[in-house]
């Protein structure tokens, strides 16, 4: 049984008969849509990509015709019982398992305020959304206001830019995005936001929203200024989908508590993707890293296991790379919780690495994404090393086995001059 | 033809960073720094230090195109695959969205966008394999540093060459 039909579900499938299961599978899906990415909703929106490139799997579910799976349209399961084995669906339908796999997901969060019911506000997680937004914009708006300065909230930024609306962006943090930039990159971002003509609005949140004549007038818990808008995005987060879990028998916090097997605490049965909290390598604690690649190994890891293997994966680094408004973000590890740091800023690149305990925690970049990802897998590496991300099973890949060792940073000079720690690998020496 | 288990492979004893294999491939692959593309190859050099002592080795980094490809992984969209027949980490460039979630993912600095954003890398020079050459950058490595085939087999010949060298050496001492 697979709660859900999202990418970790997919891969769950693909996990189950690659590992030997031969039996029944049960795919419960929310609604009648393929696998989808969260991620592609925006891209649509902003008219990038069409309609069936949201849905990467194909548009006739293939993904879950190959692995011959049962897969249940317009099921969302409505209650789970670890103890009975059973999961209960909108329908009324009562299904049986042996081993089940919550992989439902996650919906976005919405923080109560007068007028959230209007037409014009919207949320941007779901294809629906992205349809709703898609058809707001056809109606020529001109001015949009988005709440939450997350990745999300930047690509809608930049889709109302690109589009020629009036934007403004606001958050109840201090600053763009909070959970994975340093005030200073902040700041920077924000500065060429505002040579934009984009108007920035932080810590401060939305008291209400009233229609008016002019479009929906929003006001602030500051007493600012009001704002005006003819679209009002809020994307200030999302919250796992697993309200049809009974707590007293399976342990969750914001998400289904899972271990390095993606096992809950309840016998057989498995969380994978936005609705499991397993490990985040930066903090050392269980925690949602909702990341497209975190997802599919959890999924995969969940899937194999189910089918009585034993596969672990180690966890996630929480990691962000964001591409908007021809500037290139990137969050990795942890910036906000460090003993010192230290930056370079060239030619309009900035690099800025932190310590913690001697050791490199994370870094932020912007516009210097070619070393994001050397640095980010050489930073996972130095923490797990042998985990999932190592074990590429290539055999030119395990030439390279001194990696593991790598920790890079950033050359003050510029260039690329890695900085290795530990036994040198054979070499000749510097003249 | 190409088959399946041919990679390029790096000996890292024997780069020496002179940039050869980069400016190969962007003649190759018709690469313009004014617009913004770059080689499909990296150079690095790296710095190995302790206390007492530092020496500096040089690597030409390029795709992997590993078994489980991180890029692959993390790419929205299903652009990034896999080409079953040479078993190349391969792009569908009208799939890419540029988001650069590869770029991210890549542990080697990789993936490289053209002006629009789109990703290019590394397709192991499938056009002059076919023809029965080397890829570009191999070709173009003057100290051998860069090979390509099996990888197995290339690591056999390299421990077959310690091997006589050491057998060589020993012969002398005697």
């Amino acid at each position: 049984m697979i709660i859900g039909n999202g990418m970790a579900a997919a891969e769950a499938c693909r996990g189950l008969r690659k590992s030997g299961f031969t039996g029944e599978v049960d795919v419960l899906a929310p609604d009648d849509l393929p696998t989808y990415n969260p991620m592609l909703v925006t891209y649509y929106a902003a008219g990038l990509i069409d309609y069936s490139a949201m849905f990467p799997g194909g548009d006739s579910n293939e993904v879950f015709d190959r692995y011959g799976v049962r897969l249940h349209r317009r099921s969302p399961a409505v209650s789970l019982s670890a103890a009975e084995r059973i999961v209960r669906t909108s329908d009324g339908g009562i299904l049986r398992f042996d081993k089940c796999l919550i992989a439902s997901g996650a919906s976005p969060l919405i923080p109560p305020f007068d007028g959230m019911d209007s037409p014009r506000v919207m949320v941007m997680r779901t294809v629906d959304d992205a349809v709703r937004l898609k058809s707001a914009m056809e109606k020529k708006p001109r001015r949009a206001v988005v709440v939450g300065a997350s990745m999300v909230g930047a690509k809608l930024v930049e889709l109302f830019f690109r589009a020629g609306l009036s934007v403004a962006l606001a958050d109840r943090a201090d600053r763009i995005f909070p959970l994975s930039a340093h005030p200073d990159c902040s700041r920077m971002i924000e500065k060429r936001l505002a040579g934009m003509g984009i108007t920035l609005r932080f810590s401060t949140e939305v008291s209400r929203a009233v229609e008016t004549s002019e479009g929906l007038e929003i006001f602030f818990k500051d007493d600012s200024e009001p704002l005006y808008a003819d679209i009002l995005m809020v994307c200030v987060g999302a919250r796992a989908n697993i309200d049809f879990i009974d707590r007293d028998e399976i342990d969750t916090r914001q998400g289904v508590l899972v271990n390095s097997r993606m096992e809950s605490s309840a016998p057989g049965i498995y969380a994978a993707g936005d609705a499991s909290q397993g490990m985040n390598l930066s903090s050392g604690v269980q925690q949602i890293v909702g990341i497209l690649s975190n997802a599919r190994r959890q999924g995969y890891t969940a899937g194999c296991n189910m089918a009585g293997a034993n596969m672990e994966y180690a966890g996630e680094l929480p990691h962000n790379i964001v591409h908007f408004l021809d500037m290139n973000f990137v969050g990795i590890g942890d910036t906000n919780r460090y003993d010192s740091c230290e930056s370079v800023e060239e030619g309009g690149r900035f690099a800025q690495v932190f310590y913690r305990d001697g050791e490199i925690c994370g870094a932020n970049m912007l516009d210097f994404f070619s070393e994001a990802g050397t640095f980010k897998n050489a930073l996972v590496k130095s923490r797990h090393p042998g985990n999932g991300h190592c074990d590429h099973g290539s055999p030119a890949w395990r030439g390279w086995s001194d990696w593991q060792n790598i920790l890079a940073r950033m050359d003050p000079r510029g260039g690329s001059v890695l900085r290795l720690r530990g036994p040198a690998a054979p070499a000749r020496r510097a003249s | 033809m190409m088959t399946r288990n041919q990679s390029i492979i790096v000996d890292m004893e024997r780069c020496v960073g002179c940039g050869a294999c980069a400016v190969a491939c962007m003649d190759q692959n018709d690469l313009l720094p004014e617009r913004g593309e770059t080689s499909c190859r990296r150079i690095y050099q790296m710095e190995y230090t302790d206390e007492r002592d530092a020496v500096i080795q040089y690597l030409s980094a390029g795709c992997q195109h590993c078994d489980d490809s991180p890029c692959l992984i993390a790419c929205p969209t299903g652009a990034i695959y896999r080409d079953e027949r040479s078993g190349a980490t391969l792009v569908d460039r009208d799939r890419c969205i540029g988001c650069h979630s590869c770029a991210l993912a890549c542990p080697f600095g990789t993936p490289r966008y053209d002006a629009d954003d789109r990703m290019l890398k590394c397709n192991l020079c499938a056009g002059r394999v076919e023809a029965g050459m080397d890829p570009a950058c191999v070709k173009a490595c003057a100290f051998g540093a860069l090979n390509f085939g099996d990888p197995n087999r290339l690591q056999d010949d390299k421990e077959s060459r310690y091997a006589n060298g050491l057998a060589g050496a020993f012969a002398r001492t005697r």
